[in-house]
């Protein structure tokens, strides 16, 4: 809170200070000095809790020691980054993690848009309420719950589902422990997660398409799949070419607790991703400035891939992220 | 009403057999936990339990509602998720909107600034020292503000200000009114749903987060829901050799684990049917605007 | 128009009312705190006392309302019994929260007086040894620690070093006991089977329950989390641990000869589906529910997982009988599950501590009996009454069960006490009977290269052992595992261990 009303402080002075230059034209933007007002806060909560640590990246330099800090640590140069390019393990896992990004963003990111646009069709006010309520519901439950439930419902002589495994002749196959499968069941048990509720954002994009543009579109006599494609998708455009462009830029991260929670050693050539790997590699034995490298190299590549989603969304005529 | 044509109504009945397909989807594993959770702890072991209860019981619930570990955690998660989620959308429909205005100088280079956080995180420990430099430790305020604004609400926020027809605020200015008159009595009106959204977006994040607080809390009747939780559902098998552990791990049961995660998940996902009346709203004021 | 500028009034005075709620709120719960800081802090604390700020592992005990960690009567005993006013801080129990959080408090200087590690943070006491964070303890403990100085033999003191320097105090644990082999007795007598002792003994008995109960697994496993569930099996062919002395060397056990006999019979048994197919995808949960409801017949399981687990199946069936059986012993005769040292905790001092002199003479001062007897079972004549010189609880010990969080040093005896009056014995002692190799790793002081490399070795080795036993790989993969973990420098590892373990030579 202290932040807050700290960075407020100006509002009490500036007011004098705009009646004297208002005059001057050249401090025109002086005009809108309240928009820089309600920006402040926000930029300087950025600025405090996530630029400020991130002098801490310097440490992927440094052979850091804790006892020497940050600072004290004697400069390592670019030792821990040649030592993750020397890694061949590193290679497989970076193919795992933007294979299995590559996955979610072909079957998974279509999903809540799907659903969205159904919900939305439907006429029926309590049955509308009571969808998008429960289909929101799994993203609630976390992931070791919902590996338990994967699990009971992929054993193919126990589970849920056994008949229709026995139905197809597939009694055993473990698809969660089996390379075939693995990221397959990623994908699904991510969907099933999370589609109702990356739905929303679509469903309250969807609120803000002029209701005339509907009617304009009966009048040319467009039925209920014309409709979607020619007033509601493009209506929600912007927000899914935002979506699909954070995506491309968190290519390289993953949901690590998805994977840790489903992961065995069967499918390790599958399934370790650059998550996994840090915490593996953090984790006993704690090598900071390597971790430290990984993670700067993963915002690296990520901020190239956004870059460059933004030039092109850019020249096919959408919005510039920034 | 007019009269439907054939393709209408086959929409409609396939629209809504997928729905009911989804809602069943999603809701069986669900039923599946409550089911459990007001059952009695043998039938949980042996697996019998599917969508209904065996053998009915509350005993979990007056387990966990009698905890008073459960109770103070429980009262911690509401503290922050409100004062959090009030200040958060607070401050995201401001700057949302300051960066919605083309004019405002400096406004590409910050919307980059928020862009390049969404990918670019700062490690555990300078994070830490910061906290720990502003005297955040052992505070709710450790929970809060770190979170503040967070840039993907932002950016939402801001994309559905951009939408909005730039006469309304031309016509506002031709009334006399002010930037924040403009924000005020018209544009954040016309937002209420996309405002309803983040909302959400961030009371959830308040309720679910968790490593935050074990980082910055060493307090233990300063730790909030989703701490209690993740203690009750991890906590078999590392128990190993200590007989103080063994022994009460009997309590830590497959109900009791039902009826923590319900309990927990209950009142954040109330959340949502109660904001849902301003998703109706926006489509009235959505027509005003026109 | 005239609508809308209302409406926005209304939103306006809302926006209003909750800033100003917030603001309260804030003032509130700020308030809130510093009262209960206050409160601690005026607690009855002579001026002459130092405050001693100790930072113990979590646990799942609960402290009634209007008591917590730092007031209640244990915690206030061992203040008035030790003279010092100790300040008590609980860790995270997620293990991955509990390391970083330890490394943020180090690496922020501001760290409690004295830090007590569990077992399993071994690599953890390496690592903050390694970058000087640890106060040595040598001399101290010769001027101030006299009691502590006799718990252990010198040999036992080895555990405790880095590089010559004693950088920690430890003390006993009860139970070395782990794993068991857990089998349901009432089915083996109901197919006329006797407990297998050898085998061969062991292969028929798991052949005659596929064949009579179709419907039953005969041998389930966790192998989704390790190796572990398959113990009872690989001892007959080798000690179950990673690393043991054989002839007066370390070795590694997956790369002994024995290693490749035990994957083929291990893959022979899963491909006559005489393991649990699902066995891949099985956590310890898993298996307790399938022992519980009669799916499976034998498991290797760990004995406190046990109890839980036989309640559960004699309220489905009632006749049953679920209880620990001697593992086989191999045709080689291997035998025995793994045990774990009786050498336990880490108790550190960081070096930005001010009072390390203190701490020491705390710690020294609570080996006393009387002191440990209070931990283990509160007061006398009120949480418990003495019986033969056994201490049995009264009613009133399950209100002060949070007495696990200040336990320090403890005796065998006393431990074996507290188990027996949990009604644990019938699940421990038979494990603890057949518990026989100890893990060399734990015998020694923290090597760097075992604790950098151990777990990708490890991974490596459940990777190819699982792919081989549930056929995904031959069994001449195993050659090609033995070149990979020499690649990964498992021989380095294991000659550390070495000249840890039986002197540079």
């Amino acid at each position: 809170m202290s932040i807050v009303s700290e960075e407020r402080m100006p509002e009490l002075e500036k007011p004098e200070v705009r009646t004297k230059k208002r005059s001057r034209r050249s401090w025109s933007w002086l005009r809108d000095y309240d928009l820089y007002l309600l920006l402040a806060p926000g930029l300087a909560a950025l600025l405090l809790f996530k630029y400020a640590p991130m002098f801490g990246a310097v440490i992927a330099f440094k052979d850091y020691n804790i006892a020497a800090g940050i600072w004290g640590s004697p400069w390592a140069g670019l030792k821990y980054f040649e030592m993750l390019f020397q890694d061949d393990k590193f290679y497989s896992v970076l193919r795992n993690t933007v294979l299995i990004n590559l996955y979610k963003l072909i079957f998974q990111f279509p999903l809540p848009i799907l659903l969205a646009i159904m919900i939305n069709e439907v006429r029926h006010v309590a049955f509308k309420r009571v969808s998008q309520t429960i289909t929101y519901l799994p993203h609630f439950l976390s992931w070791v719950i919902i590996s338990a439930i994967f699990i009971n419902l992929l054993s193919p002589q126990t589970g849920v589902l056994k008949d229709l495994f026995h139905l197809l002749g597939m009694q055993d196959i473990m698809m969660i422990a089996d390379e075939r499968f693995f990221r397959g069941v990623l994908v699904a048990s991510a969907a099933w997660k999370e589609t109702g509720w990356s739905s929303i954002i679509y469903l309250s994009a969807i609120l803000s398409i002029d209701t005339q543009q509907y009617e304009a579109a009966k009048m040319d006599g467009a039925g209920r799949l014309r409709q979607i494609w020619h007033v509601t998708l493009p209506g929600i455009r912007s927000v899914i070419v935002f979506i699909i462009m954070l995506r491309i830029g968190s290519a390289l991260g993953n949901d690590v607790e998805q994977v840790l929670m489903f992961y065995s050693p069967l499918v390790a050539d599958v399934g370790d991703v650059i998550g996994t790997f840090v915490y593996r590699v953090g984790f006993g034995s704690m090598q900071y400035s390597y971790t430290t490298a990984v993670g700067l190299f993963q915002s690296l590549i990520g901020m190239i891939l956004i870059v460059t989603a933004n030039y092109f969304s850019r020249k096919f005529g959408e919005r510039s992220l920034w | 009403m007019k009269l439907r044509t054939r393709g209408e109504v086959v929409f409609e009945y396939v629209n809504y057999f997928l729905l009911l397909l989804a809602i069943l989807v999603c809701l069986i594993p669900v039923l599946n936990i409550v089911a459990k959770s007001f059952s009695d702890e043998s039938s949980v072991v042996a697996g019998d339990v599917g969508i209904w209860p065996i053998h009915f019981t509350t005993e979990a619930y007056h387990y966990v509602l009698s905890s008073p570990k459960f109770l103070s955690s429980f009262s911690i998660s509401v503290l922050v998720t409100v004062i959090g989620t009030l200040i958060n959308v607070t401050l995201t429909v401001f700057t949302g909107y300051a960066l919605s205005r083309r004019r405002l100088k400096g406004q590409k280079v910050i919307m980059m600034l928020f862009v390049f956080t969404m990918i670019f995180q700062a490690g555990i420990l300078p994070t830490y020292l910061i906290v720990k430099q502003l005297g955040l430790l052992n505070s709710i305020w450790s929970l809060i503000l770190p979170g503040l604004v967070s840039p993907f609400n932002m950016i939402i926020v801001r994309l559905y200000f951009c939408n909005i027809p730039d006469s309304l605020e031309e016509s506002g200015k031709m009334d006399g009114a002010g930037n924040l008159r403009i924000l005020f009595h018209i544009m954040i009106p016309l937002a209420m749903p996309v405002i309803a959204t983040t909302a959400l977006f961030c009371a959830v994040e308040y309720w679910n987060s968790y490593f935050d607080a074990l980082m910055y809390i060493s307090k233990q009747n300063l730790l909030p829901l989703q701490v209690y939780l993740r203690e009750v559902i991890f906590s078999t098998s590392d128990a190993n050799n200590n007989v103080e552990m063994v022994a009460q791990m009997q309590i830590a049961q497959e109900s009791i684990r039902g009826a923590v995660v319900v309990a927990a998940t209950l009142p954040i996902v109330l959340v949502y049917p109660f904001l849902q009346r301003y998703f109706v709203k926006g489509i009235v004021l959505g027509a005003v605007k026109g | 128009m005239q609508m809308r500028w209302n409406h926005g009034k209304r939103i306006c005075t809302t926006l209003a009312i909750v800033l100003g709620a917030v603001t309260a709120l804030a003032a509130c719960s700020g308030g809130g705190n510093g009262n209960s800081t206050e409160t601690s802090s005026s607690e009855p604390t002579t001026k002459e006392k130092v405050t001693l700020k100790v930072l113990v592992p979590n646990n799942v005990a609960e402290f009634p309302s209007g008591k917590d960690v730092n007031n209640n009567e244990i915690a206030n005993g061992i203040r008035e019994k030790t003279g010092f006013n100790v300040q008590w801080e609980l860790m995270p129990k997620d293990a991955e929260a509990k390391n970083q959080r330890l490394n943020v408090t180090m690496a922020s200087g501001d760290t409690p007086d004295l830090i007590i590690l569990q077992n399993p943070d071994k690599p953890l006491f390496g690592n903050f040894a390694q970058q000087g964070l640890l106060t040595p303890l040598d001399s101290l403990l010769d001027d101030s620690g006299p009691n502590i100085k006799k718990l252990m033999t010198p040999e036992q003191w080895k555990s405790a070093k880095w590089e010559g320097t004693t950088y920690a105090i430890r003390t006993f644990n009860y139970s070395s006991a782990t794993y068991g082999l857990l089998a349901r007795k009432d089915i083996l007598a109901e197919l006329g089977l006797k407990e297998p002792k050898t085998q061969d003994d062991f292969y028929e008995v798991l052949k005659a329950i596929k064949a009579k109960k179709p419907d039953m697994v005969p041998y389930t496993a966790n192998l989704a989390e390790g190796l572990t569930g398959l113990e009872a099996i690989a001892s007959m062919f080798y000690p179950p641990v990673d690393f043991v002395q054989k002839d007066g060397k370390v070795v590694y056990t997956a790369a002994l000869p024995e290693a490749k006999s035990f994957l083929e019979f291990a893959s022979k048994l899963y491909g006559e589906g005489l393991i649990d197919k699902e066995s891949v995808v099985n956590k310890t949960a898993n298996i307790k529910e399938k022992l519980a409801s009669g799916k499976a017949a034998m498991a290797t399981i760990g004995w406190w997982e046990a109890q839980a687990t036989e309640t559960a199946a004699k309220e489905k069936f009632p006749g049953s009988q679920l209880a620990f059986i001697d593992p086989p012993t191999g045709s080689n005769g291997a035998f025995g599950m793994s045990k774990v040292s009786v050498v336990s905790k880490y108790f550190v001092i960081p070096k930005a501590s001010k009072h390390a002199k203190e701490v020491v003479e705390f710690l020294n001062k609570a080996t006393e009996q009387e002191i440990i007897d209070f931990i283990s079972f509160g007061v006398e004549g009120t949480h418990y009454e003495k019986k033969d010189g056994k201490a049995v609880p009264t009613k009133e010990m399950d209100n002060i069960k949070y007495k696990v969080y200040y336990n320090m040093f403890d005796k065998v005896e006393l431990g074996l006490q507290r188990m027996e009056n949990a009604g644990l014995a019938p699940y421990y002692t038979p494990v603890a009977n057949v518990a026989k190799h100890e893990n060399v790793v734990d015998l020694v002081a923290p090597v760097p290269i075992v604790d950098q490399k151990n777990q990708e070795l490890r991974d490596l080795r459940d990777q190819y052992f699982l792919k081989i036993i549930t056929g995904a790989l031959p069994l001449s993969a195993y050659d090609e595992f033995l070149d990979k973990w020499k690649k990964a420098g498992g021989e380095d590892v294991v000659k550390a261990l070495d000249e840890a373990y039986n002197g540079k030579k």
